[in-house]
């Protein structure tokens, strides 16, 4: 009995299910806060869509394997997993990482947070000017052409 | 449980596709004390969020509804409607856009404040800007300015430009980040970095400068007692306090002493609240004999690395100035002997401990002293030529890598080492066009207002 594993639903806001283990859970604070107080067979998220839901059940398989395993080897599957976090990361479009921020947010992943905060950043970082940095986030500028100017002004040197 | 109490009220937002939690809150109710401590993410994006139940209770109308206050209830239709169309940054809640905003570096967000105006709020709060300040600190974006002027002076109509040649460490295989400074008067020296500001001595006055604002604040000199200005010193500092990274913005000085062979002390402290300089009379400390060769701020304490008159002689000597008793400390060097002719320097090892960059004259090897409890050589890089004129250098933590930047008079050029422990050192060369190098500071790019500024 001590072998099997403790199996846990979650199921999402647009009613898609999961089947994971209980240790993945675990991973969310407020998971695992949901399912010591309600030992429900079942837990829907009605906060999280199916498929931000599969990103992050993914996400914390991924890292709970690799916890578990890495009891000799931790460096080299430390680095495995940056080069799968690398991996994860790059095969989303932005979309998907704002609301895998907000979903980690609210399930209260604190690595997945970072992850996808640093995600954001860099392509911040990555932009050379206010434009492409427009462009790239989908930001809609909400200055008028007279402030957009004054804005710019503003940003010259200044000598007080 | 307690819907009403939770509903509407206003104050920082969460997530608006969230907003429905609240039946499923009132599940949990009981339990809330419980998350007090696990919510460690609320302590780190708002203190007053120390708990869940507070942050869910602060949960505020979702921007959509801002504009129509009587839809604070949103039907499913609703939601689904959120969802067909794709999430973007600016859906997210103030506190997540923080997160992501506290995680860009300096440069960037300089930026990033021309696209909207929810941005240039938040980037240009004052809790905003130490937060990512004390966040980035001691990270890779830090850069070496070295100085020069590089504009024909005869074509100065503008006024003159002075360009910043820097590293951006992200980059270090292009190693040109060029902040291009407009100064209303002729630079004489660069003297101090301390936060992302900057001194500069300028012909009549002394300019605070934050390059990656844009904005320079000018402080009128001392009365003088008949010294030239090119023998004064100077240092941005302030009242040391354990628990923060920068100051506020009126709590910074400004500490100006004379460095002369034959005259005695002159040292004055400017104070940006009374808008005043004071004299100050320290009897312990005699004075540099000339400029400092190297300058360094250690958490709002300036030191300087010169030489000073001992008991007749002269020796290489660390001085720090405390801006709470108003005195000179000094600072005992590494255990290792020191020539005329040797390669020094000062920097700053993760954030709180400073390091002396040493170079004898007749080795390659480049010793690289930090001070804990005791100096201990860290690290021992091999710079294949002597530089005689260090500028700056600046130790990478993360991949323990050494920049040092040195000039060469000769060639009008400033040449950047980047090298580690055990591996040839990577050389970059930068050629200036004038032999009029400044100096150089280790540089940490910051959004922080300059001091005293006004507009």
């Amino acid at each position: 009995m001590e072998n099997e594993k403790k199996m846990i639903t979650l199921k999402s806001s647009d009613d898609v299910t999961f089947e994971v283990e209980e240790a993945v859970v675990l991973e969310s604070q407020f998971l695992s806060h949901l399912v010591q107080d309600c030992p429900a067979p079942e837990h829907k998220i009605k906060e999280v869509t199916g498929k931000i839901l599969s990103k992050v059940v993914e996400y914390c398989e991924k890292h709970v394997v690799v916890v578990v395993d890495g009891g000799d080897s931790s460096s080299s599957s430390g680095d495995d997993l940056k080069k799968w976090d690398d991996k994860f990361i790059k095969e989303m479009d932005l979309s998907t990482v704002y609301d895998l921020i907000a979903a980690a947010n609210y399930l209260n992943i604190q690595a997945l947070l970072d992850l996808m905060c640093q995600r954001v950043a860099d392509v911040i970082t990555a932009c050379k000017d206010h434009k492409e940095i427009r462009e790239t986030l989908g930001i809609v500028s909400d200055y008028t052409a007279e402030e957009e100017a004054e804005v710019l002004k503003e940003n010259e040197w200044a000598f007080d | 449980m307690n819907l009403q109490s939770n509903h509407g009220t206003k104050g920082v937002s969460t997530k608006k596709k969230f907003e429905t939690n609240i039946r499923f809150k009132g599940f949990i109710g009981p339990h809330t004390d419980k998350w007090a401590l696990p919510f460690q993410f609320a302590k780190a994006v708002v203190a007053i969020s120390t708990s869940f139940h507070i942050l869910t209770s602060l949960a505020a109308i979702p921007r959509e509804n801002k504009k129509n206050l009587k839809n604070q209830n949103p039907t499913m239709s609703d939601i689904k409607k959120r969802k067909i169309t794709q999430t973007t940054m600016m859906d997210l809640s103030s506190e997540l856009l923080e997160e992501i905003l506290l995680r860009v570096p300096a440069k960037s967000l300089a930026v990033m404040k021309l696209t909207c105006k929810e941005c240039k709020t938040l980037i240009e709060d004052p809790n905003f800007v130490e937060k990512q300040f004390s966040r980035l600190c001691g990270r890779e974006q830090q850069l070496i300015v070295i100085t020069d002027v590089s504009a024909d002076s005869s074509s100065s109509s503008s006024g003159l430009k002075v360009s910043c040649i820097g590293i951006d460490f992200n980059r270090l295989k292009e190693p040109c980040l060029n902040v291009d400074v407009f100064t209303p008067e002729y630079l004489v020296k660069a003297v101090f970095e301390c936060d992302g500001l900057l001194v500069w001595v300028m012909k009549k006055n002394i300019y605070i400068l934050n390059p990656m604002l844009h904005r320079g604040k000018v402080i009128p000199v001392t009365p003088r007692q008949g010294y030239d200005y090119c023998d004064y010193a100077y240092g941005l500092g302030y009242v040391a306090n354990p628990s923060r990274t920068t100051a506020s913005s009126n709590d910074y000085k400004i500490v100006k002493f004379s460095c002369h062979s034959t005259f005695k002390l002159d040292l004055w402290t400017y104070d940006f609240k009374s808008k005043s300089w004071n004299e100050v009379l320290d009897k312990s400390f005699d004075g540099f004999y000339n400029f400092p060769i190297s300058s360094v701020c250690l958490r709002g304490t300036p030191y300087w690395l010169g030489i000073c008159k001992k008991r007749g002689t002269t020796i290489y000597s660390i001085q720090s100035f405390d801006f709470e008793k108003e005195c000179f400390e000094p600072l005992f060097l590494p255990p290792t002997t020191f020539g005329w002719e040797d390669s020094v320097s000062l920097g700053v090892f993760k954030v709180d401990y400073i390091f002396l960059l040493h170079q004898s004259k007749s080795t390659p090897k480049m010793n690289l002293w930090v001070k804990k409890e005791h100096w201990d050589i860290m690290m021992t890089v091999v710079i294949p030529e002597p530089m005689i004129h260090l500028c700056s250098s600046y130790l990478i933590e993360n991949n323990s890598k050494l920049v040092i930047a040195g000039s060469h008079f000769e060639t009008n050029s400033v040449t950047v080492y980047i090298g580690g422990e055990n591996e040839e050192s990577k050389k970059l060369e930068y050629r200036c066009g004038t032999n009029n190098i400044i100096g150089g500071c280790y540089y940490a790019p910051s959004l922080l207002m300059v001091p005293g500024f006004s507009r």
